[in-house]
């Protein structure tokens, strides 16, 4: 047994160049449908993520009939059997209320339709706040606004500069900002003598005020001028074009709507109670007057979306692998061929075939786990740089992906089950062209092959 | 004792024109004997050989080796048997290249599950007495062809085989390490009552074998005592 073992990892050498070869073509495979997979993914889970934070939480409460209607009519009051279930459940990790409703905002000029969002600022946490590019986070006390970055550049409330950075002949970076630039500088060109390492676009408000009108709870008119503490560029591109920001109370007081909030966004612990935290939440609240939607209900375009690209992603790996593949079935053609008189002497010597075919597969199977491990090997460090520093897309890019909807920049995703399944595949093919070998030695006439 | 023991062999390839190599050979070979099977090319050597060794079957007829009758053998038991009763020296060395010279001779008494001391200790002992004790960790690559046949004839008697089948053993081999091959392979059959049969074309062979086997056209022409 040993001896077979030895014999097994020795021939894997007798042919240094194949076999190199074709644990490249594994390591190359792998290495490629891992980056693949873990970008699809990372985008995924980001966008996920993102609309969950940002939107509609784990699971989103609302009164009844207001996902459709959208009026504030049907928006809910503050309701003790909802909040004192979510405050005992053990999966929801937080509850946030928010009022939203649809308006125009305008800075005199200019005017545009806008989504209004009131919010508790503190509970929200990290979620907005870190999202701001230019002036800073609003308050559950002040009532100054946070508008969306595309929103307030159609509103002129805010211009872009051009953000150089510059090496100097002593190789130290410096900043230049230049105001309403509109030259077209590229990256390696020179400025004042120095070489652009760097250029980015960065909003500077020109304006603070913005006038928001709407239509509040039943009937009323709503109509007034906020303060703008801040622009921010959500990773929700739709959003930035229309969201305007503020605290819940001054929200409540510019619809009219005291006490009043529209949605519950419900966070879990863990995504995988979503199914029963849903089932638990409606089992104990009076549907009469409630919607409660899990996020894969309300985004079902994202999870379609996401469902549609991860297919062509699969289909895309699937021919990858079906190319490499029928490279490893080559090899292992060309091995068992080349060998065919070594086989039948060892078989004429003594040897049982069954021992010959387990020869055989454990050296497929180390060409098999060397390319698996060794792909992934060099993947690990590569997702995790990416993982780590996440691509942001430049451009055209951007702005493609942007009218996508999703956020312009690629995460990955560290998920183990990347890494697993990738192997698991490489294995399985391994195993199928390894059927060749042992119908081969199963079949082979030790005579004939003696010849041969 | 008789180690082989045939009667009546035939042996028809079939094809599209059937080939009919062995045509009715009866033989009994005692243990101790060095026979030489010659004749033309083509007239059934290798055929014969190849059923004697249990590695083809015959169309018609026994073969009892050792008071087994190889047709009673399964595949897999046929094997087995091989392993335990017969060693084979092939023309092309056919050696485990990945293996080195010693372990190419272990190998054999691996698969019987010889101990670890009983293997090195044996195999030392055979590459010595084929004279290449000096290249116990060399691969066949790096061996001359008569030192690879050694190794052959080391391997073939690795496993204590009843006899030593070897077909056109020195074909492949100058005359020095033909003479040099055969008389080791005298040595081991007067020393140690190995029973070697092997087929040849070359004449100063056929002079060194004790018994001298004559087929022709797939039957035995003349059987004599060379001693
Ligand atoms: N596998 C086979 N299929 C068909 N015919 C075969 C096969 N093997 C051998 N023969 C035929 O059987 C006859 C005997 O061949 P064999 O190889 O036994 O002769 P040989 O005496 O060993 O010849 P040589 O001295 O050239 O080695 C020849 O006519 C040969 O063509
Ligand atoms: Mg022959």
């Amino acid at each position: 047994m040993n001896k077979l073992l030895t014999i097994a990892w020795r021939n894997l050498w007798r042919n240094k160049k194949r076999t190199l070869l074709t644990v490249s073509s594994i390591v190359f495979a792998i290495l490629f449908a891992v980056i693949m997979r873990s970008q699809s993914l990372g985008m995924y889970e980001n966008a996920i993520k993102n609309i969950i934070n940002i939107e509609t939480g784990h699971i989103q409460s609302m009164g009844k009939g207001f996902n459709e209607s959208q009026s504030i009519d049907d928006a809910f009051f503050y309701v003790t059997a909802l909040f004192s279930f979510l405050e005992n459940n053990k999966a929801i990790e937080k509850s946030i209320s928010r009022l939203s409703a649809f308006g125009m905002s305008s800075t005199g000029n200019y005017t545009k339709e806008t989504f209004i969002m009131g919010m508790e600022v503190a509970k929200e946490g990290n979620t907005f706040a870190r999202n701001i590019t230019v002036g800073e986070m609003i308050t559950d006390s002040s009532n100054s606004v946070l508008i969306g970055e595309v929103l307030a550049h159609y509103l002129k409330i805010i211009e872009y500069d051009t953000e150089l950075e510059l090496r100097l002949p002593n190789d130290s970076i410096i900043k230049k900002r230049i105001q309403n630039d509109t030259s077209n500088f590229t990256i390696g060109q020179t400025y004042e003598d120095k070489t652009i390492v760097f250029i980015a676009k960065k909003p500077r408000m020109v304006k603070d005020s913005i006038i928001i009108i709407g239509a509040g709870y039943q009937g009323a008119s709503a109509a007034a001028i906020y303060h703008v503490a801040g622009i921010m560029k959500l990773p929700l591109p739709d959003m930035n074009k229309r969201i305007v920001v503020m605290n819940i109370k001054t929200c409540q007081d510019f619809l009219h709507a005291p006490g009043i909030i529209s949605t519950v966004n419900i966070y879990l612990n863990d995504d995988s109670k979503l199914e029963q935290a849903t089932a638990d939440l409606k089992a104990s609240v009076d549907m009469q007057k409630f919607d409660i939607y899990k996020w894969k209900t309300l985004k079902e375009e994202l999870v379609q979306q996401i469902d549609s690209d991860n297919k062509s992603g699969l289909i895309f790996m699937f021919l990858l692998y079906l190319i490499i593949g029928f490279g490893i079935l080559g090899t292992i053609i060309m091995m068992t061929h080349e060998r065919k008189k070594e086989f039948a002497v060892m078989v004429a010597l003594g040897l049982k075939k069954h021992l010959l075919i387990f020869t055989v597969t454990i050296e497929n199977l180390f060409i098999a786990l060397l390319g698996s491990l060794g792909g992934i090997l060099i993947s690990i460090p590569i997702i995790f740089y990416f993982y780590l520093n996440p691509i942001r897309m430049e451009e055209e890019m951007a702005k493609s992906i942007e009218n996508m909807g999703w956020e312009a920049v690629i995460p990955f995703s560290t998920d183990v089950s990347i890494f697993v399944s990738q192997t698991i595949i490489v294995l399985i093919l391994f195993a199928v062209a390894s059927l060749y070998p042992l119908f081969k030695i199963k079949n082979f006439n030790v005579i004939a092959s003696l010849r041969g | 004792m008789i180690v082989i023991d045939v009667k009546n062999i035939h042996k028809t390839y079939q094809g599209v024109v059937p080939v009919h190599a062995v045509r009715g050979i009866d033989l009994t070979v005692k243990e101790g004997e060095f026979a030489a099977i010659v004749g033309p090319s083509g007239s059934g050597k290798t055929t014969f050989l190849n059923i004697l060794g249990g590695l083809d079957t015959p169309t018609e007829g026994d073969i009892v080796v050792n008071n087994t009758n190889l047709s009673s053998l399964k595949a897999s038991q046929l094997i087995d048997f091989r392993l335990h009763n017969i060693g084979f020296v092939f023309q092309a060395y056919n050696l485990i290249p990945v293996l080195t010279a010693q372990e190419n001779v272990e190998f054999i008494m691996q698969l019987q599950g010889k101990s670890k001391q009983e293997r090195s200790k044996r195999s030392v002992e055979l590459l010595n007495a084929v004279g290449l004790s000096d290249k116990l960790n060399v691969r066949p690559g790096k061996l001359s062809g008569g030192q690879q046949q050694r190794v052959a004839v080391a391997r073939a008697l690795a496993s204590k085989p009843k006899f030593i089948l070897a077909d056109e053993p020195t074909a492949n081999l100058d005359s020095d390490s033909t003479s040099n091959l055969l008389s080791i392979m005298e040595r081991l059959n007067k020393e140690e009552n190995i029973t070697f049969i092997f087929s040849t074309h070359d004449q100063r062979v056929v002079n060194k074998a004790h018994r001298v086997i004559t087929i022709d056209d797939g039957k035995i022409v003349s059987d004599i005592n060379n001693l």
